[in-house]
């Protein structure tokens, strides 16, 4: 039976009066893809920015691996292995897929100047050591040829693949996956997301992400939350969760 | 400027070499804080100045060249850092005001400040390297071989930066300074480093420039030396040390070619206008056609690019 890594108790969030997140309770099973699905403005982004602190929450517990982290700074979340993209890929359009990968890198010795100069073998090793693990990362996601391209001249489900794959650099336990596949083609959305079931297989790593294709779901996620509202409808494997006639009224609506 | 004797025509080709490899070194300063970090530093010439005046002040007390030189860039460097702390908190565009601004009220300070070195009448320099006997020809010598000295220095000092994991984060900046922060590097922290050296180079550039001039007023700094140090960068490509080199030779041979033209030539129109059309063509023309510059942007190289070059796709 599998470990629980997340567990949400009570969340709240409110902007003025509204209540984007509303008294959500939810645990994550390690080692699964857990999908996140609802209509817009259902507080799903709210939930992936409250649990990896962006916002503070109003109300609740977040415990990440059985140690409490709401409150804490999005750095020192980032720091406990708990790590997110963006709906939006954030990345250097000038600099190579490759150098894109090797800035995800914390405590690097070549980061501080005086190293630079002063210790250039210490920071070299490094380097050679970040550089293979970096190319063994795109060589999963299947970027790796093009390691010497800027990251301006890759297509749109190229850069969501770098941003997973950068976000991998930093050696994570659990990723937060907001919209991995958006605005990318059916083919390409379903190879990340075969991606993402083969970095779950052979990395052990937890995915938690928000999604709007059902049908990718239906294939890949092994439990699925649905949001309305700012609470919890309804939840379970996804094939029950697409028979739920409460699921099927507010989101899916009829077939 | 100094007066050369015309008689020798070689003195104009060294006094131009000392001129680029001076030049050549600001244009590396502005080249690690505008063409690598992405600061837009429109204020190059305070920093010059004030390595300048510091050389030229200390000099007329009766230190070494070499102290002059050493004081300077830490007096540069110093500034340059209390300069960099408010502005650059500012978005980019506010910077580049900010540091314009800065750079003309410190030239009404010495301006006005007359007990600081001189005030309108300026400052002259005793020379460091004069001994009773020597030839302009030998000076220039000297000077030349210190100032390319220094250069060299310089140029392995910037390229040591910027091909290093600290070079990648301050392209990182300049590409996207808010997903550079959410990596977890203290993004201030590197700029202001970077405003730093950029700011210290300048002064031994100022250092450099006081002594070979051997006078300097107000009048020498303004801001139009910061647009011309703008153009090599631009004209030679931004974020390559190479190209920013190039660049000072480039608009170094326009400006004091046109010197030369004016002694020796008979030309229907001023050689000196001339030059400023022929470099206003020159930008022009570069941003149409070649906007990343005469060279283009140099990559990260470190040990990682080695490994990098090794991996094959396994099958």
């Amino acid at each position: 039976m599998a470990e629980t890594i997340l567990k949400t108790v009570n969340l709240t969030k409110a902007f003025g009066g509204l209540k984007a997140v509303n008294n959500v309770t939810l645990t994550v099973k390690e080692n699964t893809i857990t999908g996140l699905i609802g209509p817009n403005g259902s507080g799903k982004t709210t939930l992936f920015n409250t649990i990896s602190g962006v916002y503070k929450p109003d109300k609740g517990e977040i415990y990440f691996n059985g140690e409490r982290i709401d409150g804490l700074s999005p750095h020192k979340i980032y720091a406990k292995g708990l790590a997110r993209t963006f709906q939006t890929p954030r990345l250097f359009q000038q600099l190579t897929v490759l150098d894109n990968m090797m800035l995800a890198t914390r405590n690097h010795p070549g980061d501080k100047i005086l190293n630079v100069f002063f210790k250039r073998r210490e920071w070299g090793e490094q380097e050679e050591k970040l550089a293979e693990r970096a190319l063994e990362i795109l060589e999963i996601v299947e970027l790796d040829r093009f390691k010497d391209t800027p990251a301006s001249e890759l297509s749109g489900g190229q850069m969501k693949l770098l941003e997973l794959a950068r976000v991998l650099m930093t050696d994570p336990k659990m990723l937060l996956l907001d919209e991995p596949a958006a605005g990318v083609n059916p083919t390409l959305a379903r190879r990340i997301f075969e991606k993402i079931t083969q970095l779950r297989d052979e990395l052990s790593l937890t995915f938690f992400t928000i999604e709007h294709r059902i049908e990718i779901l239906l294939e890949h996620a092994d439990w699925v939350y649905v949001m309305h509202n700012g609470s919890i409808i309804a939840e379970g494997k996804p094939e029950e969760v697409v028979k739920n006639k409460i699921v099927v009224d507010v989101y899916l609506g009829e077939a | 400027m100094r007066e050369v004797n015309l008689s020798d025509p070689l003195i104009y080709v060294l006094d131009m070499a000392v001129f680029v490899g001076i030049f050549s070194i600001l244009a590396l300063s502005l080249n690690l804080e505008y063409g690598f970090t992405g600061l837009a530093n429109f204020g190059k010439v305070a920093f010059f100045m004030v390595g300048a005046y510091t050389s030229s002040i200390l000099a007329n007390i009766g230190f070494s060249y070499l102290v002059c030189i050493a004081v300077a860039t830490l007096v540069a460097g110093f500034v340059g850092l209390l300069a960099s702390l408010p502005a650059l908190r500012l978005r980019a565009d506010y910077l580049a005001i900010v540091t314009l601004a800065f750079g003309e009220i410190l030239r009404f300070v010495f301006k006005n400040e007359d007990w600081i070195a001189g005030g309108v009448n300026g400052i002259t320099v005793p020379s460091a390297i004069y001994i009773a006997g020597i030839t302009i020809r030998t000076m220039m010598l000297i000077q030349l071989a210190i100032v390319y000295a220094t250069l060299i220095l310089c140029y392995f000092i910037a390229q040591t930066l910027v091909n290093s994991p600290y070079g990648r984060i301050i392209r990182a900046i300049r590409e996207d300074e808010l997903a550079t922060q959410v990596l977890g590097k203290d993004v201030f922290k590197y700029k202001a480093q970077m405003f730093m050296i950029g700011s210290a180079m300048a002064g031994i550039s100022g250092s450099l420039f006081s002594q070979y001039v051997r006078f300097i007023d107000p009048y020498t700094f303004e801001p139009i030396l910061t647009f011309t140090v703008w153009m090599m960068v631009i004209l030679g490509g931004p974020a390559n040390n190479l190209g920013a080199i190039l660049g000072a030779v480039f608009v170094q041979a326009l400006e004091r070619g046109a010197r030369i033209a004016k002694d020796y030539l008979l030309l229907p129109v001023d050689p000196h206008n001339l030059r400023v059309m022929l470099i206003g063509i020159l930008i022009i023309l570069i941003l149409m056609y070649r906007p990343q510059g005469l060279l283009k942007e140099s990559r990260v190289k470190t040990p990682a690019l080695e490994v990098s070059s090794k991996w094959r796709k396994r099958s």
